[in-house]
């Protein structure tokens, strides 16, 4: 095998491409920061989502409720005064109590219960957000104090999005990871192998719900505003995981091909046909279920492409010698 | 006391179902016991009641002089009690490695350092046969090599009793005598086995001591050259007609 020679043309693209992101902000206009931004938006989502619906295989579907609890609180707090850091630090710590008080009544769920559980868990929250008048502003959203800081959010999401997938390839190669994937191919079996199967799942839960608040709140801050429709509406919501599922879960470059894929595709189609494009997800939601239910990353050339760039975590974890 | 594992009355029932009723059992130190029956006779049910996947209806059991009814079978695996299941259940999309490695990791009280999982866990995959296949998917496995790919990730736990349930059916002769093989070293290394078993050769081969189950009830205990000639172990497996011509020839 080639591995050596590849894996030195992967290390050359990442700082390429690292070098090319870094000087964005000083080459182009700024519509290039902001479809950047997004891209990083959905890149951390699909990423932190993946580590409950695809290496631990619960089909997650109220991720974004993390990424809009965080939003909010941020934008509650920014308003209250704090400076960003703190008010991130907080919404990290509401999504996380959200995720453990959701996470030990609905893990009793399996399968389609569970994600239907989830799935209304955005819709609970978007009662709530355009009901609590006082906190959030009611369904006229919420806005931030204003001020330019397209670059700075602009690096922030990168870097965010960047600790996500080293945060998620740690994770596959832990003992952690191992029992998630336990817990995906047979709950009952993990458990009588010594995985406190709750404890975990909740534990996975928690995990994934610290990045997705956290650029939650990095989003607040640079788009100055939110509504409920914006952060706990269906688009938000399921591309993401329409994103992850497009490329593959349960890998890492998976859900990295999947975004950078349907992104771009949006891109053109956004210009084409604006109100059609949600019609896209639905549709590759389908065409995925039918035609290749692994993702892009699991039709076979490009998946003995992806394992000699080493990136399969399934294929490569803790490998013998 | 040297019995590893005791059930005192253990009664189980699904709804009306009486599935176990009052079942004593006693099983010391290194021993290997048979445990066999007719279908439905509540085999498997008694296993997931010892590894803690079900709890009793009624009664107690103790392993190693500690209640374990009542624990969760994550911590029942952690002091030592691993099994096998019927129908195979590797974790299919999991390596044999990493199958071992969920043993090895999380079944035992205190799990060994990165680099010796591995080293162990290869080692215990040679031992069963399976060290070639070392980073295959599980599920590319043949049934054979997952049967013994359970054995592994039993052993891996560390175990100090190990329940099989039904680990030879379904395989050819040949396959039957080396698994037979595996399991006498699996008693060498000083491992207490409990198993569920149809085929009476090897359980004749095997087991110093066989218990029968019917319908939910212990019918018998004892040498298993005693306990096939037992008139009432007889007609629950083949019926009592069988049992009326069988006896003047016999």
């Amino acid at each position: 095998m080639n591995n050596g020679r590849t894996s030195t043309i992967l290390y050359v693209c990442i700082i390429l491409l690292t070098a090319f992101l870094a000087a964005l902000p000083w080459l182009l206009v700024s519509y290039a920061l902001v479809w950047f931004f997004l891209f990083a938006v959905y890149l951390t989502l699909a990423v932190s989502y993946d580590i409950v619906g695809g290496y631990m295989g619960y089909m997650n579907l109220g991720h974004s409720t993390f990424f809009g609890l965080g939003a909010y609180s941020t934008a509650i707090l920014l308003n209250h005064g704090l400076g960003l850091a703190p008010s991130l630090g907080v919404a990290v710590l509401v999504a996380a109590a959200f995720a453990l008080l959701v996470g030990y009544p609905l893990f009793r769920l399996r399968g389609a219960y569970f994600s239907l559980a989830t799935f209304g868990l955005i819709s609970l929250m978007g009662i709530l957000s355009n009901n609590l008048r006082d906190l959030t502003g009611g369904s006229g959203g919420i806005s931030t104090p204003s001020g330019d800081h397209s670059v700075a959010a602009y690096y922030f999401s990168l870097i965010l999005a960047a600790g996500t997938i080293v945060l998620s390839h740690r994770l596959a190669r832990s003992k952690f990871g191992l029992a998630l994937f336990s817990i995906r191919e047979d709950e009952e079996v993990a458990r009588a192998f010594g995985i406190p199967t709750t404890l975990y799942k909740c534990v996975a839960l928690l995990v994934s719900s610290v990045p997705a608040s956290l650029i939650g709140g990095i989003y607040v801050w640079n788009m100055t505003y939110i509504s409920p429709s914006s952060v706990f509406g269906l688009e938000i919501a399921l591309s993401p995981i329409v994103m992850a599922m497009l490329g593959g879960t349960g890998t890492i470059i998976g859900p990295v091909v999947g975004v950078a894929f349907l992104t771009a595709l949006q891109e053109l189609l956004w210009t084409k046909i604006p109100y059609l494009h949600l019609t896209m997800y639905g549709i590759t939601m389908v065409l995925v279920g039918l035609f290749m239910p692994g993702g892009l990353v699991r039709i076979s050339w490009v998946r003995s492409l992806v394992s000699r760039l080493g990136l399969a975590e399934q294929i490569d974890y803790f490998k013998a010698t | 006391m040297s019995n590893l594992l005791e059930c005192r009355n253990v009664c189980k029932s699904f709804g009306g179902l009486q599935a176990l009723a009052k079942i004593d059992l006693r099983v010391s130190r290194g021993e290997i016991l048979g445990i066999i029956g007719p279908n439905g006779a509540g085999k498997t049910t008694l296993f997931n009641i010892i590894s803690g996947a079900l709890s009793p209806t009624k009664g107690s059991v103790v392993f190693n002089g500690q209640e374990i009814s009542k624990l969760r079978a994550n911590r029942i695996c952690r002091l030592g009690v691993a099994r096998t299941y019927q129908l195979v259940r590797p974790f299919s999309s999991l390596s044999a490695l990493e199958n071992v490695l969920v043993g090895i990791c999380f079944g035992r009280p205190d799990a060994p350092s990165r680099e010796k999982r591995v080293k162990e866990a290869l080692a215990i995959l040679t031992f069963v046969g399976l060290g070639a296949k070392a980073n295959q998917a599980a599920e590319d496995l043949t049934l054979v090599e997952k049967k013994h790919l359970e054995i592994a990730r039993a052993l891996a736990t560390n175990p100090q009793l190990v329940l099989l349930d039904e680990v030879v059916s379904g395989l050819t002769p040949t396959e039957t005598s080396h698994l037979v093989n595996t399991i006498r070293g699996i008693q060498q290394r000083g491992v207490t086995i409990i198993m569920i078993e149809h085929v009476l050769k090897v359980v004749m081969e095997l087991c110093q001591r066989v218990v029968v189950l019917n319908y939910g009830l212990q019918i018998a205990n004892g040498l298993p050259t005693e306990v096939i000639k037992n008139p009432e172990v007889i007609e629950a497996y083949l019926g009592a007609e069988s049992l009326n011509e069988d006896e003047p020839s016999a």
